[in-house]
């Protein structure tokens, strides 16, 4: 039999009381409800209930605590969504619903926007249109219907959307759900891409070198202008083909496969070749190739040409050039020794040959004047002794000539000098004459240098000896010899207070047979200085001097640090 | 008349105003009695070995002294010396270049011929004479020859 139950009910489960006294009855119990109003003094009686049906009841409670939730929670979300969310009527078009974020987007309140329709909001449609649009699904021959249109906002403004419209029927509703996107963002994120699209392909269609991009196994997927100019193909004639067929001349495919297949097993590759264009024209390009990644993995190469044919030929040129031009060195070499040798050849022909005639002048003048010199009058031995005193100038002028032209000829030896040793042991031998005995001879302590003994040596001998010749006139004759160090030389210096001589003539000073005084004054044939600028000139010195008429003279000569062989 | 007296010196000299200086010098010394010249390398080789237009051939142990140029017409002085150096009848016969060269070469090839004398005759005269003078006083009279 069975046990009736009576239960107070919350006045808000009304609803729910047949499903409780069902689920009751199942167990054994009959129940009969009281509102919650009613209810007084069955209190105590209730809470005597079993356990069992305490917790039914609770559980229907939460059930129905959880539908509620869940359809709160539903609404929450389709307000929320970052989906623009629209339902409308079929009929009418007119909204039912819009969602928050579509709202907002609009700026219309849902107020207003129960007075629109799509159309409203979708400028770029008519009416006949929408509704060609919203047949199919109507009469359910579609699903939904995927597509990019604008919307516009209540301020005249519009965004791209993209949209997903559905048709349902619900008991006696038939509405539309569409769920739209604004792509704004997204379209600026694509034109973006686009752009950099743009940019590398105008960058690759009219790059000034040819560039070819290639799959993994050498095809051509695409070629630039340049490509076309260089080697004749078209993009058309040459996708699909094997680059080495296209432009690698037949007795060079050996270096063409190593060269793809260095790239694409990922390397890249430089180097300079000879390649053929569409008519079988050979040219030298220079050759660039690499892999091109794409997340990791290799997914094409590229490789870029430049004809560099010009190049090469001036390469050639110039190689020819340097070749005919150590040729003509070679050739001027052979003609500078012919024609040393032909001085030399000269120099010994001068020294013999011109002697013997001066010796026979001098010779048979001197003859005269002894063994006849009671039948010359006076005129006569004048005349005689002047010949006697021109033949032996003459001799010395051609010793003089040899000595500076063997000087010219001299192999520099270099070795390390004691300068002031050496300056010191020429003055010495130079001084054996009483007259230069009181001459001040002032030498600091000068660098030494490496240079070649002798040939510095017949410097100073004849830079000193000019010092003292010079200075002969004076009663206080002195001379003066130092040194200065800088980067690449040590510049020497000889001072004396001697004669000097007119600055406006400095530029005849080393010449041969240069002379700025006179014979009567001071003897000389005007081949010391020139001997001795050609020395300083063979150690790749420099000499140059400084004076004043009647006030001394200074000469400087500089010998770099390391001379170099002449 | 130089055949009847033994010849001490020969002088291969082509230039005959030198010999003539030479000649000069040598008289006033009083040593050139004895002495021939011959004017290039041919005759002086013809005339030393009795040969060509010198059949009478001279008394070698009796010469002193050769004076003898370098540059000289058809066998120059070198080639002079090199034959009297090789052949065994002339190699003892004191050799004295005097020449206007002072060409490096000149002189170590002439000493390593194996002259026995290098001089350079002096342009000026005084100088030429007392050369001369000190050569013939030096190999006529001072030099012992070989006997």
């Amino acid at each position: 039999m069975k046990e009736k139950l009576k239960l107070i009910i919350p006045d808000n489960l009304k609803e729910s009381a047949s499903t409780i006294s069902s689920l009751l009855l199942q167990h054994g119990y009959e129940t009969e409800f009281i509102l919650e109003k009613e209810y007084q003094l069955l209190n105590d009686k209730i809470l005597k209930e079993s356990e069992l049906t305490r917790r039914a009841l609770l559980s229907i409670i939460e059930d129905e605590r959880l539908a509620n939730m869940e359809k709160k929670l539903l609404s929450y979300s389709i307000e929320n969504s970052q989906n623009e969310i629209y339902i409308f009527d079929a009929e009418t078009l007119k909204f039912r619903y819009v969602n928050r974020g579509a709202r907002e987007n609009l700026g219309y309140s849902m107020e207003q926007l129960t007075e629109l329709t799509p159309l409203d909001l979708k400028p770029e449609f008519t009416h006949t249109l929408f509704l060609k649009l919203i047949r199919p699904l109507k009469n359910k021959t579609l699903k939904i219907h995927h597509f990019k249109t604008v919307h516009k906002r209540a301020d005249g403004s519009l965004y791209p959307v993209e949209v997903n419209l559905q048709y349902y029927e619900f008991e006696e509703y038939r509405e539309f759900l569409a769920v739209i996107q604004d792509i704004t963002e997204r379209i600026k994120a694509e034109e973006e891409i686009q752009t950099q699209h743009a940019y590398l392909d105008s960058l690759i269609a009219t790059a000034p070198e040819a560039i070819v991009i290639l799959d993994n196994s050498d095809k051509v997927i695409r070629i630039n202008n340049e490509f076309t100019k260089i080697f004749g193909y078209k993009q058309t004639d040459a996708v699909g083909c094997q680059i080495n067929d296209l432009i690698v001349p037949e007795r060079l495919k050996n270096e063409g496969l190593k060269a793809t297949l260095d790239v694409t097993s990922g390397k890249s590759i430089s180097f300079e070749s000879i390649r053929k264009n569409k008519n079988g024209k050979e040219f030298w390009v220079s050759v660039l190739g690499s892999p091109i990644f794409f997340n990791k993995n290799q997914i094409a190469v590229y490789a870029i040409y430049r004809d560099i044919s010009e190049k090469k030929l001036a390469e050639l040129e110039i190689k020819s050039l340097n070749e005919s031009l150590e040729r003509k060195v070679e050739e001027r070499t052979a003609q500078l020794i012919a024609a040393n040798k032909e001085l030399e050849a000269f120099a010994y022909s001068v020294s013999h040959d011109l002697r013997a005639p001066l010796r026979a002048i001098n010779g048979y003048t001197n003859i005269l004047l002894e063994d006849y010199n009671n039948i010359l009058d006076d005129e006569g031995k004048h005349l005689t002794s002047v010949i006697i005193q021109s033949s032996k100038k003459m001799g010395q002028l051609i010793d003089d000539l040899l000595r500076f032209s063997r000087f010219g000829r001299a192999e520099i030896s270099l070795q390390n000098v004691n300068m002031k040793e050496l300056v010191s042991s020429v003055f010495y031998e130079l001084t054996n004459e009483d007259y230069s005995k009181n001459i001040k001879f002032h030498v600091s302590k000068i660098h030494d240098v490496k240079c070649d003994l002798m040939l510095i040596k017949q410097v100073w001998i004849n830079l000193i000896s000019n010092a003292i010749k010079f200075t002969s006139h004076k009663t206080q004759p002195e001379i003066t010899i130092n040194s200065t160090k800088s980067k690449n030389e040590i510049i020497y210096t000889i001072r004396d207070n001697g004669a000097g001589f007119d600055m406006q003539y400095k530029n005849k000073l080393f010449g041969v047979f240069q002379r700025l005084h006179s014979n009567r004054d001071f003897e000389g044939n005007g081949v010391g200085l020139a001997i001795v600028n050609r020395i300083i000139k063979m150690h790749n010195g420099n000499i140059w001097a400084e004076s004043e008429l009647n006030n001394g003279a200074t000469f400087y000569f500089s010998l770099p640090f390391h001379v170099d062989k002449k | 008349m130089h055949n009847i007296e033994p010849v001490e010196i020969i002088i291969v000299e082509d230039n005959l105003s030198d010999a003539e200086l030479i000649l000069h010098t040598l008289k006033k010394e009083k040593i050139a009695n004895k002495l021939l010249i011959a004017e290039d390398g041919a005759e002086a080789l013809d005339l030393l070995f009795g040969k060509g237009a010198y059949p009478n051939k001279i008394n070698l142990s009796a010469l002193k002294v050769i004076f003898l140029d370098l540059k000289l017409p058809k066998i120059n002085g070198l080639e002079v010396l090199k034959e009297l150096k090789e052949n065994p009848l002339t190699k003892h016969i004191p050799v004295v270049i005097l020449t206007s060269s002072n060409q490096d070469p000149d002189i170590k090839k002439a000493y390593e011929l194996g002259v026995n004398s290098y001089v350079v005759k002096p342009v000026v005269f005084s100088d030429f004479k007392n050369v001369v003078q000190k050569m013939g006083f030096y190999w006529l009279l001072v030099n012992e020859k070989m006997k």
